[in-house]
């Protein structure tokens, strides 16, 4: 009882004689990304944040590792985190935890352990950028997605 | 079924490689050909009628769900309850899956999991092994026409001239080859394809935008709902005119409290396992896992039972799987659209298979 009759099938044949095919598309769409989304980002109707930081730790004393660097500006990244608070999920970062009242931000040792706003090294946000995307994804940064 | 010794081809990286599948080695081998699994025709008869079996079963489970409202069981909020609802009653259709199987060539295949939304090692099944068997003719077939019915099932699942985006986590290097294997595939049936960072889908103008801030009419995501459910844009999942792929209903599939609800809905069924929220209900050796865990993530063999029930966890009869001296064999059939339609065997050392399981390939005489 075949399952297969035979004939290899079209994509092998795609894969194997024309290879850059696996690649042109993910060069294509980084230049798209890299010269469109900052365009494209601040435009209109923002419904996502992120922070930028003067330094890692106080970056991180918010959002421990899901802080990143923007190699162009040197700031520390945290994480889009939804505008309206209304609209916070269970994985949204929010405005950070060493910004939160009362809290004394992620710790756990090195620049994690930063201290609470006021009491320590932390230094609040330089700036907050507006932008519509990075409202899915959240998740992916401490687990896998595949099954 | 056996597990036979072979000899791998001179030049197998090369081969693989040539292929696109660069993740064979990942901290340990991943692709495995020092050996195939090797069937007989009445063996994938069997698991291709207990994968057709059991996926209609799934599919009369989700019916029995949204026909009792019974979201509560499966740990579903009402947003999630209200797009299953919607999703199903739209009869949007689903695309592909993969079952999980113990089955060690005797007796009937038994269901472990149902991996309905976000399977991976789909391109190691559909095209990696078959090209293994094309070159090694190791055995006379294989049971493989998961390329070819993804392909049919694209024409089927989308209006003709659609074009479709494509989501997931393109960090992850085992994801974004099956993104773009997948992609390749609706390409192939003609469809119009665009690939983007799950995390670069936007919001504007009552929509979700992809990175040309174009609408995304139609979006395989790559990216389990329950995630999706839990992060900011989930509260605009109600008023987004887009459509996914999978459907929204998929989540009563991939999630572990389906198992009680087919053990409750088919008591005693042949590819069933007991199963139950209650870890007392079950006799003997169980295994338990998260409801949401995934790749082994959280689950655990307790040999003589458990006392007490945890929330957001089931319990399932422990049944072995095939054991070799190369470690534990399980079974995974892909089911594309409602139709069974090939197998990948992922092995490992322990009883629970892993992400980094071994792919071992497969063929019959």
């Amino acid at each position: 009882m075949a399952r297969k009759r035979g004939k290899r099938p079209a994509f092998i044949q795609k894969a194997t004689q024309d290879k850059p095919s696996f690649e042109i598309p993910w060069l294509a769409l980084g230049a798209a990304a890299l010269i469109g989304f900052p365009l494209l980002r601040d435009a209109t109707s923002d419904s996502m944040r992120r922070n930028h930081y003067a330094d890692r730790g106080s970056c991180e004393c918010d959002y421990a590792d899901r802080c990143t660097r923007d190699l162009a500006t040197g700031s520390w990244d945290g994480p889009w985190y939804a505008d309206d608070a209304a609209d916070r999920k269970a994985d949204d970062p929010g405005e950070g935890a060493c910004r939160r009242p009362g809290s004394y931000g992620h710790s756990g040792g090195g620049y994690y352990s930063y201290g609470r706003a006021g009491t320590g090294g932390y230094r609040g946000p330089v700036s907050i950028e507006h932008g519509y995307r990075g409202g899915f994804g959240g998740t992916a940064h401490v687990r896998a997605a595949g099954s | 079924m056996r597990r036979q010794a072979r000899t791998p081809r001179r030049d197998w990286r090369e081969s693989v490689e040539a292929l696109g599948f660069d993740f064979h080695t990942l901290d340990g081998p991943y692709w495995v050909e020092d050996a195939c699994y090797r069937f007989d025709a009445d063996e994938i008869d069997r698991i291709e009628a207990a994968c057709n079996e059991l996926h209609a079963m799934c599919l009369q489970a989700v019916a029995h769900v949204v026909d009792r409202g019974d979201y509560a069981s499966l740990g579903l909020d009402d947003r999630a309850a209200r797009l299953v609802e919607r999703s199903w009653r739209a009869r949007e259709p689903a695309l592909y899956g993969r079952m999980d199987l113990a089955y060690d060539g005797h007796g009937q295949p038994r269901l472990l999991e149902y991996n309905a939304d976000t399977p991976t090692s789909l391109y190691e099944a559909a095209v990696v092994q078959w090209h293994w068997l094309e070159e090694t003719q190791a055995g006379a077939d294989q049971f493989n026409l998961i390329h070819e019915r993804l392909v049919e099932r694209w024409r089927q699942v989308l209006p003709a001239g659609s074009a479709v985006h494509f989501a997931g986590c393109l960090e992850t290097r085992q994801d974004e080859a099956t993104l773009e294997y997948l992609r390749e595939a609706c390409a192939c049936a003609g469809f119009a394809t665009h690939v983007l960072d799950v995390s670069d889908i936007g919001w504007r103008d009552a929509r979700f935008v992809g990175l040309d801030d174009g609408p995304i009419a139609h979006l395989f995501k790559l990216y389990p709902w329950e995630w999706m459910m839990d992060e900011p844009f989930a509260a605009h999942l109600p008023v987004a005119p887009t459509r996914w792929i999978e459907p929204a209903w998929k989540q009563v599939l991939s999630n572990k409290s389906l198992l009680p609800l087919l053990w409750r809905l088919f008591p005693g069924h042949p590819n069933l396992l007991p199963a139950s929220h209650d870890p007392r209900e079950l006799d003997g050796p169980l295994v338990a896992k998260p409801r949401y865990g995934r790749e082994g993530e959280g689950v655990f063999v307790a040999e003589r039972g458990l006392a007490f029930a945890e929330p957001a966890m089931v319990y399932q009869g422990y049944t072995p799987l095939y054991r070799s001296e190369a470690g534990h064999a399980l079974v995974g059939g892909w089911i594309v659209g409602d139709e069974a339609v090939g197998m990948g065997i992922r092995e490992d050392d322990g009883a629970i298979t892993r992400n980094t399981s071994r792919f071992v390939p497969h063929c019959f005489d």
